[in-house]
């Protein structure tokens, strides 16, 4: 009697999570990967019609090419200052670490407007570069595949740096100082020993951006233009516009299916359990 | 722990989940009470569109009739979710045409009972817009909208083959996505030498190779009213296509933008009720009472759109009057749209349209 209870307990707990999971996620979830292959009879269709349109291939090649630049923006910028704040003591670094978080409490949508409004034909860094004379005609930035990678870098570097700061934090200082000991200069050392060591963090910050990137709608559909269209945008034209909710549910599953493969690697990589984790 | 606290925790966790549930439930805007009087749920559009509509028709409605008008709002998938599921919480939309096309062709409305009007009289409406299933709401227009710092008032492109021509009047364009109701099909044959008279049926062919000149000069092809007032607003673009109400908003709120007028092109927002409406006769009641020649005349005093009730201009003042599509000298320089070319071609133009914005 108590054992069956000590079993049952804990299920009992997760009843309220497994219902909410199955109502809100698996059913619609099996209702979309249905919808993609039978609507409104058993086809392949939608997925024919992937195929068989450049326009629609090219989608799934820019947002792919687009989370990779994002990805390795944010580690160019990202692991400096990772680097940086490991070598700090840790008040300080915790202090600071507070600075990077803190955007999330912002909404996305503030951030993105935000940046829409800096690199504006009328904004900040063009009225600078125009007041130096650095150009004689604004720059047109807006609307086009950087603007898209610079909002996108913003809005998920956070990711990356503390991917990459934990992993750091846990690198032992004495390898550093044993290598130098042994001959090796301070850039040598942080080359051969720091770098190699820190590289579970860049798969893990590059994987965690690769993911949440490929699937990112607002910052490019507000930043970016049509003819760098990526795969969650044409998505919602289906849905919105279109109603070809076959086609839709088609595209759906394959961004699903891109994106179980990188959580995949990210698994083999680096483990599924370190996403949930704080520090190594 | 004794049995008992065991027993009375799990009956806690029963019931908490129960109630968990119910409060889920209640939380997805399910409507659980009725007001007294009934309502009518209108879609929303948000902005200074909405605050015209309450100033001018939901509040005299609910003081005419004691009905409360519950404003939300509602993309035309939701509605058509709605109908799907058959779990429909709205009873009038207001949508632009060819919008409200495609949502009447796959059966999500209700037929307009223009019989049973008592407001308003169905045979002062524009004949053209009097559907079995929808009624026309107000007439507005796609203007060429233009900068007035770039450019001088006698130097500004007067026409769409003018606008088109990025060497005599340079700048970055704006123009509608086939997502804000209809692809500028339009215009492109204008600017490619079509008279007005011989846009329809449209040359799919010619007016896309006519794009295809424009499209470098286009910054950003605007999906909503709200964007495409953003990108001249913020001189993104410098000149475009744009709802008339829109610029005069931005000019009234001292914008340097204007108006021309000449090769605009006339379309109309419909009302339509949603097949399966809760409260289906009072939504047959609200746009019988927005029909009527006061209403519609008193909603041009907060937006810049024309009525569709002929006997609506009695009640126009003359100042806001000069600001309409309606207007007879606007009317002559301008065209009405092909609704019944765009209904029987819209998946068509959708999917052309798709492959041509996405490629480069």
């Amino acid at each position: 009697m108590i054992l069956s209870r000590k079993a049952v307990g804990p299920w009992l707990l997760l009843t309220p999570a497994l219902l909410f999971l199955c109502i809100f996620f698996v059913y619609p979830l099996c209702n979309m990967l249905a919808r993609s292959a039978f609507d409104p009879a058993p086809t392949l269709r939608h997925y024919t019609r992937l195929i068989n349109e450049p326009a629609y291939l090219r989608v799934l090649l820019t947002t792919f090419e687009i989370s990779l630049s994002v990805t390795l923006s944010a580690l160019v910028i990202g692991y400096p200052l990772a680097y940086f704040l490991s070598q700090l003591k840790l008040r300080t670094a915790n202090f600071l670490m507070v600075l990077v978080i803190v955007p999330y409490f912002t909404s996305v949508l503030v951030r993105t407007y935000a940046w829409m409004v800096l690199l504006g034909t009328e904004g900040i860094l063009n009225q600078v570069l125009l007041g130096l004379g650095l150009v004689t005609r604004p720059l047109a930035i807006m609307f086009s595949r950087t603007s898209v990678v610079i909002g996108m870098t913003y809005i998920l570097l956070p990711y990356m740096v503390l991917a990459l700061y934990s992993v750091m934090r846990g690198i032992d200082t004495h390898l550093l100082h044993a290598a130098e000991s042994l001959g090796a200069g301070r850039i040598r050392a942080f080359w051969r020993v720091f770098v190699p060591l820190s590289m579970p963090g860049v798969a893990a910050g590059g994987l965690l951006v690769a993911i949440l990137s490929i699937g990112f709608f607002i910052t490019p559909a507000l930043m970016g233009n049509q003819q760098d269209s990526m795969i969650s945008m044409l998505i919602e034209a289906q849905v919105e516009t279109y109603f070809d909710w076959g086609f839709a549910s088609a595209l759906a599953s394959i961004l699903l299916a891109c994106t179980l493969l990188l959580f995949l690697a990210y698994d083999r990589m680096v483990g599924l359990n370190r996403l949930f984790e704080a520090k190594q | 722990m004794s049995a008992k606290t065991r027993l009375s925790r799990r009956r806690f966790l029963r019931s908490s989940a129960a109630a968990s549930l119910a409060l889920g439930v209640g939380g997805l805007g399910i409507p659980v009470v009725r007001a007294a009087g009934g309502q009518v749920i209108v879609r929303g559009l948000g902005g200074a569109y909405q605050d015209a509509m309450t100033a001018a028709i939901y509040r005299p409605f609910t003081a005419t009739t004691g009905i409360e008008v519950v404003v939300q709002p509602a993309t035309a998938a939701q509605v058509r979710a709605m109908v799907e599921a058959k779990r429909v919480s709205m009873d009038v939309i207001d949508l632009v045409d060819v919008s409200l096309f495609s949502l009447d062709n796959i059966g999500a409305l209700e037929e307009i009972d223009y019989a049973s009007m008592s407001f308003s009289n169905p045979d002062d409406l524009q004949p053209t817009v009097r559907r079995r299933n929808m009624a026309g709401n107000l007439y507005f227009s796609t203007v060429l909208a233009y900068n007035t710092e770039v450019f001088k008032p006698d130097a500004h492109p007067h026409n769409w083959a003018e606008f088109w021509s990025m060497t005599n009047f340079p700048g970055a364009r704006t123009l509608a996505d086939q997502r804000a109701g209809a692809a500028e099909l339009e215009f492109a044959l204008l600017a490619d030498g079509v008279p007005r008279n011989k846009l329809y049926p449209i040359d799919t062919d010619r007016a896309f190779a006519s794009l295809d000149k424009i499209k470098r000069g286009v910054v950003k092809w605007w999906d909503t009213g709200a964007v495409s007032a953003e990108l001249l607003e913020r001189k993104e673009a410098v000149v475009g296509g744009i709802w008339n109400g829109r610029a005069q908003a931005l000019i009234d709120k001292g914008a340097p933008l204007a108006i021309e007028w000449n090769e605009a092109k006339r379309q109309v927002q419909y009302w339509g009720i949603v097949k399966g409406a809760p409260n289906a006769a009072n939504a047959q009641k609200f746009i019988d009472f927005a029909l009527q020649p006061k209403v519609q005349g008193e909603l041009t005093r907060y937006i810049a759109y024309g009525p569709t009730n002929k006997k609506a201009f009695d009640f126009v003042r003359d100042a806001d009057r000069r600001k309409l599509p309606s207007l007879p000298e606007h009317f002559a320089q301008s065209f009405e749209q092909d609704a019944e070319w765009w209904l029987s071609n819209l998946s068509g133009v959708g999917r052309r349209w798709q492959s041509w914005i996405l490629s480069r």
